[in-house]
């Protein structure tokens, strides 16, 4: 069931009813609702995963308890690396094990050896990736006594597995999703409306941009070997709009529906594309990733504390990491290590905090040198993004090459029209750019002129949405 | 709550009038099939895959063998990724039947790939590739404004058809394309495309008794309620021979379920066929409107 759907749209209305008119008057009773939804939710991908969700959920709810009440250091240490071992494990068998036999496999034919292991057929559970770190982060919290484990199994379940975040984020922390999960919840007129107009923001950005963009993107990579510098060119551009409509629509779908029921997520995209370095753009795309790697892999290798060195290799170290946790392939290793790259001169010579404000915060439109570095900033993350798309590494390297031959530039055999949608993607958002959303129009006094906005955006999506089945990020 | 619900249902209920207003004007654009769930329960149909989709004119035969048979006829096909003769297909004839027809006419478009095995048919365990998809994903099949074909087959629909009339599905069911390229070239692509599909069905799908088994079934229901006929449509001979590699006996498979119901099977997929497939496959309007023509010739003959 992807947000998408009517499926989905029958599935929401259905458990807003419950929570707010049935279950309105005990926080239990609205959190088991919760649960059963989610459980529903996630089910309706693949039943037989559900159970691998709920023994994560079980496992790192009891290891948590067991970590806090335990007598010596070296049982909490047990209790804790159990967690991490099982959590690490499951990831590692469903998502990388073929990944390591197939390299191995490889490394050894280079040597001359032939060999034949047994690698596995299974399809990766949806949003494995984001549930394992949910629950790291929760086991490792407690670990460092910086939270006390949760008892009630309701509610630490509905932590792990709120639908809105089950299967593609944001990664939520228990120290600020529990606290709302524990709490009553009211009916906030404001942010219930809000929240539905994030969801009719996210769908704009998903069916209108990144699934027109997705059309032609397929097509290019498909036949790069046979397309010109310009065509790879308005591939790659679109590719990286449609990376980003998908999944910042998707979170802000999840957003959205997150507060319809009086929930607040982290969020997770702020208007990354207006970014004027690369470490800028990190602090704006996939927040929740960045800061998760940040606070339990970058500070626990020990930060920038241990001098220029330390700080590279920490670097280097949370960006390839990063590119891993994408999916087992090369491909996003590379990607992982180009941005290191581009982000570590700004490191060395310590820029990387220097665009720590909103452009152009002041005026209406940014300066000519604004312009420039957002357009570099933008170039650069293209060309990572062509081996995030790319098959393989062979693939991306032979695109990107391609767009270096300025001799292969000619008359671009794309369709054009999701440059439309990008301007207006991106004329909404420079407008919107100091609030939370494209779509948040708190500050807009006219009701018609807000209607109006919804009723285009609703057309825009009725006439111009293409239709995918899925959002890219839910296979990581 | 009052006031977001309030507001909440007002705006659905914009959005509900937009799309309806849209369907109302402009059904046939935006949605190939949609129609025909919206029709009323028919006295006649034309079943097939998209060959009778585009290839058969209801009008046409409308205005020669009103005489003849309980008329309009309605051009209730799909295409070749949607159905082939089985029991879900025939399940579904029976709803857009209307029960009391008694010379009612059905004109059933036969060729082996609407009549073979696919790789997700398991007969055995009652599994049809055909079930997921429309006529067979509907439970109500003349409900107008049908809100069941929404919940399930909503991804059909493409509303920026409004601005960009490519096709049109006509009221009886019949698909015009009304913006067909005179290019050669493209049109000699689209039959490599069709070529190579064929292709990829030969190496992939089987000749099925049980889908011919299906086709007497449903033969047998239908005469229940009128005449039936069973045409293989005009087709380019590159195509015809693909189609014979992978059904050698298909002719004389259909003539012997056509002899043994009584019925006439009319082969128009020989080499000296007078139409033209603009894809190799299909016929335009023109070609489609001369088809028709001489089909009602032949079952005029017939039924003189």
């Amino acid at each position: 069931m992807v947000f998408n759907s009517f499926e989905f749209l029958l599935f929401l209305p259905i458990v807003f009813v419950l929570y707010w008119f049935v279950a309105k008057n005990s926080t239990k009773h609205q959190n088991i609702l919760l649960l059963v939804s989610s459980y529903f939710f996630y089910a309706s991908w693949d039943y037989r995963f559900l159970f691998l969700l709920v023994f994560s959920t079980v496992l790192d709810y009891y290891t948590g308890i067991q970590m806090f009440e335990a007598k010596t250091q070296r049982m909490k240490k047990f209790w804790f690396w159990l967690s991490i071992g099982i959590n690490l494990g499951f990831l590692g068998v469903f998502k990388y094990y073929n990944f390591f036999v197939g390299s191995f496999q490889e490394m050894l034919s280079g040597f001359g050896v032939e060999t034949d292991f047994w690698t596995l057929n299974v399809i990766l559970p949806v949003g494995i990736s984001f549930y394992t770190f949910h629950g790291l982060s929760y086991v490792i919290d407690i670990y460092y006594d910086k939270i006390k484990p949760e008892r009630n199994f309701i509610d630490y379940s509905v932590f792990v597995s709120f639908f809105p975040l089950l299967v593609a984020g944001p990664i939520e922390r228990a120290t600020h999703l529990l606290p709302q999960i524990q709490r009553h919840r009211s009916f906030d007129y404001n942010k219930a409306a809000d929240g539905l107009r994030q969801i009719l923001w996210g769908l704009f950005m998903k069916v209108v941009v990144a699934d027109n963009c997705a059309i032609v993107v397929n097509k290019v990579f498909e036949n790069q070997e046979t397309a010109n510098s310009s065509t790879l060119l308005i591939g790659a551009v679109f590719f990286a709009f449609q990376i980003y409509g998908d999944f910042s629509g998707y979170s802000n779908i999840a957003l959205g529906t997150a507060r319809l029921f009086g929930v607040e997520l982290l969020r997770n995209f702020a208007f990354p594309y207006f970014s004027r370095d690369i470490a800028e753009f990190w602090r704006r795309w996939h927040i929740s990733l960045s800061t998760w790697f940040r606070d339990y892999l970058y500070i626990p290798l020990g930060g920038s504390k241990g001098g220029l060195w330390m700080q590279v290799r920490n670097t280097m170290i949370i960006f390839l990491v990063s590119g891993f946790w994408h999916g087992a392939n090369w491909t996003f290793i590379i990607w992982g290590g180009l941005n290191a790259l581009y982000i570590l001169p700004l490191v060395i010579f310590k820029l990387n905090r220097k665009n720590t404000n909103i452009v152009a915060e002041n005026s209406w439109f940014p300066s000519i040198k604004e312009i420039l570095q957002m357009i570099l900033t933008f170039a650069l993350t293209t060309i990572a993004w062509i081996f995030f798309r790319s098959l393989t590494v062979k693939e991306a390297w032979a695109y990107v090459k391609k767009l270096f031959d300025y001799t292969a530039y000619g008359f671009p055999d794309a369709d054009l029209k999701p440059f439309l949608f990008i301007f207006i993607l991106l004329f909404v958002e420079w407008f919107r750019r100091k609030k939370q959303h494209g779509l948040e129009l708190s500050d807009v006094n006219s009701q018609i002129f807000r209607w109006t906005v919804y009723l285009g955006v609703f057309l825009l999506i009725l006439f111009f949405g293409a239709s995918s089945d899925s959002f890219i990020y839910f296979q990581f | 709550m009052k006031k977001f619900i309030t507001k909440l249902l007002v705006f659905s209920i914009f959005v509900v009038c937009i799309i309806m207003l849209l369907l109302w004007r402009y059904s046939g654009y935006v949605n190939e099939f949609y129609g025909k769930f919206t029709s009323p329960k028919q006295y006649s149909l034309i079943l097939g895959d998209s060959r009778s989709f585009q290839g058969i004119q209801p009008s046409v035969i409308n205005k020669r063998l009103d005489n003849d048979f309980q008329t309009p006829i309605y051009n209730y096909s799909f295409t070749i990724e949607q159905v082939s003769y089985g029991e879900p297909f025939l399940e579904s004839i029976k709803k857009k039947i209307d029960p009391d027809t008694k010379n009612g006419l059905f004109i059933l478009s036969v060729h082996p790939w609407v009549l073979a095995k696919r790789e997700k048919d398991d007969f055995e365990n009652n599994v049809f590739f055909e079930d997921e998809f429309l006529p067979n994903n509907m439970h109500f099949t003349s409900m107008n404004p049908n809100p069941e074909f929404f919940f399930r087959n909503f991804e059909t629909f493409h509303f920026k058809s409004v601005f960009r009339k490519l096709s049109q599905v006509h009221e009886d069911g019949w698909m015009e394309d009304s913006n067909m390229t005179t290019d050669t070239a493209v049109q000699n692509s689209w039959k490599k495309k069709w070529l190579a599909s064929y292709n990829k069905f030969n190496n992939k799908w089987e000749t099925s008794d049980y889908r011919l088994a299906k086709l007497n079934k449903t033969i047998e229901f239908l005469k229940n309620h009128g005449t039936v006929v069973l045409v293989r449509m005009p087709l380019d001979k590159t195509i015809v021979a693909v189609e014979e590699k992978f059904w050698k006996d298909f002719d004389s498979d259909i003539t012997t379920i056509a002899k043994a119901n009584g019925i006439r099977y009319f082969n128009y997929a020989r080499s000296n066929s007078p139409f033209v497939n603009y894809d190799g496959v299909h016929l335009n309007k023109e070609q489609g409107a001369l088809f028709t023509n001489a089909l009602c010739d032949s079952i005029k003959k017939y039924k003189d």
